[in-house]
């Protein structure tokens, strides 16, 4: 009942308004600042000042260096609070877009830690997101077009030797930088370097006999498939961070346009078009 | 059509499940053969070096498939990318990498004409920390007086706004950066957020997200700039959080950082530079950052922390300049010369030959006999740089160098950058739709990858996906060049590209079996060339370029000086297509240096040009239907740069 609650819509968008509200609503600890003309450097700060530089240098700093850094988050803090006083943030581009993605994070944020029974859903929902490629196992013979006009008839002429031939070895064709011979290759591995047709006759050839000739990008090939492992659904539990991944990314895709169609809801939206911007 | 390619393999997928009877013998068999070879003749197969196994197959565990990925890509991460209008996060930066479609932050579907296998989301160190404060609850809002000379150019948007975006990259330069960006203890956060995602999306043996970032140094305006990568998880890298050019812009400061992670967590990591051409004779120099000379100890940690070179990118190409090569005809391609990063400061000739890689890698024979050590024996890579968190290089699938570039009908004649005093100009026509890294690891794999870097067993392409192969070494002969598996005898018989050759045997020249096959998608291959780099008898520094393999062999011969004629060009430039009715597929031979003394110094490495396409701006032209100024490029040779062997001699 509690779990369910928790992940209601409804309830994170109260919640972001108070976070909201707790933000812009009150005075937070920022614009408490120019006014009491205080700059409090507490023990906390201090402690996160050194732990920042000892996570870049891997030691603790020396006083100096410390003291420096005391000094850097004392300006920093002058020029923040002031620039903030006068409205330096206001209209400015670089701060609405970090602001923008600020709020994008928030929605993020929205999105609760799902639960295993979720996820092994999300994977019989979207089980093609997750089957792996077949992996072929093939050799290949190469004809080369640099054979010229005969480059076809010879290839089907040693495809004919190779057919005949039971031990289904050959020294005939030409060489391929590839190689000729391929171990577990995934199909969309095979598509991309030799072509989808390519890729197509291999899906629909037989295990253990000569086909041919191929074409691809670099000329003819006589192809044995010696062996198939054919795409499968793995178990829950090899694919589970990635499940993970995706139900995240749906997720959170789905948070940002639910909680900007809400914000848009509490704004009336005026759009002024001159003649000459109107679509 | 290409956009078909995925869609229609996952159906083929499909329909192998569907109709595949699981073949339980066939199977096994082939799983027992594969895990035979790899267990059983493992550890014999050093053994068994130059004497094969009966097996052909027994001893393969060389790299046989070339990864490709790009080490060097922005996400709305990135200070100057979001100032943009990049509102892309690494999530949709490695789905699209991976090969899906991502609508870009100006709203276009885009989507890679095949996927990469792995990704190196490198945002900038500088700034990267302050967007995830809120989850801490605290609204910390960054702000300074500084920004509100930015603040009424942003306010109106459009170009202004990538000016006031310019100065903003500028003041990190000029040390001038609102110290609210600087916050160490707000990047914690952000980091391990970072280095999460990246866990997420590395699938070994089928997608790497390698950890890394952008040391953004950039004194003076001068580009010394450094993407980190890490070759472990996030475990490890979050013991850190990413040293910036705040912390120090000195190199040799960053070296250091990077030699205590590798203390502290028994971790490992190295540093790739890039744009030499924007460094105004600071990459290659022969002094260090606070101007002394360079030491042994200055040349080792250099070496060892920075094992290769991104040479190729979207900001200029870096292999080799005309000022320094006039006799090499390929030379000018794609150079970006006028000045620094920001043109603060313009560029002089002789801040060229500190630039270029081929000039550096010639000054690193010089320092080595100085020093004993050569500091800039670096391998060569490609990528992007792009800050759109799309990592394109494909000529007809260019998006551009930031989010206001993506494409659009007048990107082209937009201008890119100017000098403060509008004397050099960047167009964004000069854009380069460049390029990628190609890896021979043995997996797919963060350790394989980063071990791969780092024995330089890697090339550079501007884009296209050529296969290339490159090793040197003694005993080849010409024969070699007509096996079936030239890679079993280049490994066997010489060293692979990023590796070294010394004391040659008597009246014996180092032979080099090189090979290159075209993109499956692509063009033709007009040639493959070496290149020669040496410290003469004199200590001059010398290089030369062979033509060793060409396309149309049979009807194309060089003529009375030796000069090979062009491959000839079918480009429909107002079509903005091509056909591969000249040049060849493939390409491979073995080629002698003719003019090797053992005693010298040298380095060589192999270009591979693919015969003349339409450039992006073709592609621009016709789509979007405009007309380019006449002095806009509409045609080039894509190529491919490998990393160099080194000969050595004994000392």
């Amino acid at each position: 009942m509690l779990a369910r609650l928790l992940r209601e819509p409804l309830l994170h968008f109260l919640l972001l308004g108070g976070v909201l509200f707790a933000i812009f609503g009150r005075g937070g600890p920022s614009d408490a600042g120019i006014a009491d003309r205080q700059i409090v450097v507490s023990e906390a700060d201090i402690a996160r000042l050194a732990d920042g530089f000892s996570r870049t240098w891997h030691r603790p700093p020396a006083a100096d260096e410390l003291e420096a850094q005391i000094q850097n988050y004392i300006r920093e803090e002058i020029l923040y609070r002031t620039a903030l006083a006068i409205g330096l943030d206001k209209d400015d581009t670089i701060i609405r877009r970090r602001l923008r993605q600020k709020m994008e994070f928030l929605f993020e944020d929205t999105v609760p830690v799902p639960q295993e029974a979720e996820l092994r859903a999300y994977l019989q929902a979207h089980a093609e997101k997750f089957r792996t490629q077949p992996l072929i196992s093939f050799r290949q013979i190469f004809v080369s077009q640099s054979r010229g006009g005969h480059a076809e008839a010879d290839a089907r002429q040693i495809l004919a030797r190779l057919v005949s031939t039971a031990a289904g070895a050959s020294s005939e064709g030409d060489a391929l930088l590839l190689g000729d011979d391929f171990t577990r290759m995934p199909l969309d591995q095979v598509a991309a370097q030799f072509g989808e047709s390519f890729a197509q006759t291999m899906a629909q050839s037989i295990v253990g006999r000569w086909v041919g000739p191929l074409r691809s990008a670099y000329g003819l090939h006589l192809v044995l498939v010696t062996a198939v492992e054919p795409a499968e659904l793995p178990p829950f539990e090899q694919v589970r961070s990635a499940v993970e991944r995706e139900w995240f990314a749906d997720r959170r895709a789905a948070a940002q346009a639910a909680q900007y169609q809400a914000l848009l809801a509490g704004y009336r939206v005026v759009v002024q078009r001159s003649q000459a911007t109107s679509p | 059509m290409r956009r078909m390619r995925l869609a229609k393999v996952s159906a083929l997928a499909l329909q192998m499940l569907l109709f595949w009877p699981p073949m339980a013998g066939a199977q096994d068999t082939a799983s027992e053969v594969g895990t035979d070879v790899g267990t059983l003749y493992r550890d014999e197969a050093a053994a068994l070096y130059k004497a094969p196994a009966y097996s052909p197959y027994a001893g393969r565990d060389y790299p046989r498939r070339v990864l490709w990925g790009d080490t060097h890509l922005h996400t709305a991460n990135s200070l100057d990318a979001a100032a943009f209008g990049n509102t892309l996060g690494p999530e949709p930066a490695y789905r699209f990498a991976r090969g899906e479609e991502v609508v870009s932050s100006s709203g276009q579907a885009a989507r890679l004409s095949r996927p990469l296998d792995f990704l190196v989301v490198a945002d900038h160190a500088e700034g990267l920390g302050s967007a995830g404060e809120i989850r801490k609850g605290n609204p910390n809002l960054m702000a300074d007086p500084t920004l509100r000379r930015w603040h009424d150019l942003m306010a109106a948007g459009g170009d202004s706004a990538a000016q006031a975006a310019i100065e903003l990259i500028r003041s990190v330069g000029t040390g001038t950066v609102p110290p609210a960006m600087m916050n160490k203890h707000l990047a914690r956060s952000v980091w391990t957020n970072y280095t999460s995602i990246a866990e997420h999306y590395n699938a070994p043996g089928r997608f790497t997200a390698l950890i890394g970032y952008e040391w953004t140094s950039n004194n003076s305006g001068n580009n010394l700039h450094r993407v980190v990568i890490f070759r472990d998880g996030k475990e490890k890298a979050d013991q850190i959080v990413p040293f910036s050019a705040f912390d120090s812009e000195d190199p040799a400061m960053l070296w250091k950082f990077l030699d205590a992670y590798t203390e502290k967590t028994g971790g490992d990591v190295l540093a790739i530079p890039h744009n030499g051409n924007l460094s105004n004779g600071r990459m290659f120099a022969l002094v260090d950052f606070d101007g002394r000379g360079l030491t042994r100890a200055y040349a080792e940690t250099r070496a060892r922390l920075e094992p290769v070179y991104e040479v190729t990118q979207i900001k200029g190409d870096g292999e080799a300049h005309p000022f320094m090569s006039p006799n090499d005809e390929f030379a000018g391609f794609e150079l970006w010369d006028k000045g620094n990063l920001d043109l603060t400061e313009l560029k002089k000739p002789e801040m060229l030959q500190y630039e270029y890689a081929r000039s550096g890698l010639k000054l690193g024979l010089r320092l080595e006999q100085e020093l004993g050590v050569n500091p800039f024996k670096f391998g060569m890579i490609g990528s992007t740089d792009s800050h759109t968190s799309l990592a394109t290089a494909d000529q007809d699938n260019f998006f551009g160098k930031h989010a206001g570039a993506e494409p659009n009908s007048s990107r082209a004649i937009h201008l890119f950058a100017a000098s403060p005093d509008g004397s050099a100009k960047i167009m964004g026509w000069e854009q380069v739709a460049s390029g990628y890294a190609a890896v021979w690891a043995t997996e797919n794999t963060r350790a394989a990858i980063f071990d791969a870097l780092e024995r330089k067993e890697v090339y550079a392409t501007t884009g296209p996906r050529m296969v290339v192969r490159f090793f040197g070494g003694f005993d080849f002969n010409p024969g070699d060049a007509n096996t079936r598996s030239p890679a079993t005898i280049g490994y066997a018989r010489g060293v692979p590209m990023g590796g070294d050759l010394t004391a040659a045997p008597p009246g014996k020249a180092p032979s080099f079996l090189v090979a290159a096959l075209k993109d499956p998608i692509g063009a033709n291959l007009d040639r493959i060339q070496i290149v020669k780099g040496w410290q003469d008898a004199n200590g001059a520094l010398q290089e030369k370029v062979y033509d060793v393999a060409w396309g149309n062999a049979r009807t194309r011969k060089p003529d009375a000086s030796g000069k090979l004629p062009p491959a000839g060009d079918t480009v429909d430039v107002a079509n903005a297509t091509w056909t591969n009715t000249i040049g060849d597929p493939e390409l491979i031979t073995v080629w002698t240096d003719p003019d090797f003394n053992p005693v010298l110094r040298a380095f060589y490495y192999a270009r591979v040009l693919e015969i003349p396409t339409p450039r992006w701006t073709a592609y621009d032209a016709r789509y979007f239907g405009v007309q380019m100024p006449k002095e806009v490029p509409m045609v080039a040779q894509q190529r491919a740069y490998t990393s160099p062997i080194w000969y050595t001699p004994k000392s």
